[in-house]
């Protein structure tokens, strides 16, 4: 992807669409910390905005597709809905409130991500 | 047949069927990978499961039904909030765990409580994020999170009541 690309769709001016594209991202991608946190830490370098990868982490950890069928499984269909409802706004919310509160700490960030 | 098993069923016949028509030998392949997998993790969960028995051996059910059952209140999604968080492991291993102490008697809202706070604030977890973004995403990220494990117990335990 290029720079510009990453800018229009998940940059400072993208919005609640790039929020929201972020969640679905995050949603759908499988495997643990050491797979998506370098290609969060990619997305930052590449310009994706504070409130975009807040969005992107919070929905991997609270609307995981690949862990779903083992939490239904274990926890049984109740508590699984449950839980989905009640945290269905936190990825969108968090990262509208990160972007609000602290997108301006975006360069600092990204100066000092080694990849 | 549990409902855990069928659960899992469905989507492993479903690829391997899909797999198989491929016709190329991705059915095998699969297998194979998920196999190599289940054995690179196998004394991971080996240890996991033998915490696991003891712990429902050994953890007294009245204490824990005080602690974070279903009559537990606030405090007892605090800490259900506090544990996940101390809380390492992927999800083959802690939601086991979760599902063995929430058949011993933890509430709903303090079991849904401890999976939000298992999967987004976690420790180990934040080790990962400050080593790949840096310590001042984690900071904002976890900073802002922090109230919310605690806020889906309440509200799944209004919407959804405090028992299992």
């Amino acid at each position: 992807m290029t720079q510009e690309k990453v800018a229009y769709w998940l940059g400072e001016g993208s919005g609640w669409r790039g929020i929201f594209l972020a969640c679905v991202a995050g949603a759908l991608i499988p495997g643990g910390p050491y797979v998506y946190y370098p290609i969060a830490a990619a997305l930052l370098r590449a310009g994706a905005s504070l409130g975009v990868l807040v969005a992107f982490v919070s929905a991997k950890n609270v609307w995981p597709v690949v862990r779903l069928p083992l939490e239904f499984a274990l926890l049984g269909p109740r508590l699984t809905v449950a839980r989905l409802l009640t945290t269905f706004l936190i990825p969108p919310l968090l990262g509208f409130l990160a972007q609000a509160l602290a997108g301006r700490q975006v360069e600092a960030i990204r100066e000092n991500i080694k990849l | 047949m549990n409902l855990a098993t069928f659960t899992l069923l469905i989507p492993a016949v479903i690829l391997f069927a899909y797999a198989r028509r491929r016709g190329d030998g991705s059915h095998r392949r699969g297998l194979a990978r998920g196999g190599r997998t289940l054995l690179s993790v196998l004394p991971l969960l080996l240890l996991a499961f033998t915490t696991i028995g003891y712990v429902s051996i050994l953890l007294p059910q009245e204490g824990l039904q005080n602690w974070m059952g279903p009559d537990s209140g606030w405090r007892g999604l605090l800490r259900a909030q506090g544990m996940g968080m101390l809380m390492p492991g992927g999800p083959y291993v802690v939601l086991p765990l979760i599902s063995t102490l929430y058949q011993l008697g933890t509430g709903l809202g303090a079991t849904i409580t401890l999976v939000t706070s298992w999967s987004s604030l976690s420790l180990l977890n934040a080790l990962w994020e400050a080593r790949f973004i840096g310590w001042r995403f984690t900071v904002i990220r976890w900073t802002l999170l922090l109230p919310f494990p605690l806020l889906v117990g309440l509200l799944a335990e209004a919407w959804f009541g405090t028992t299992s």
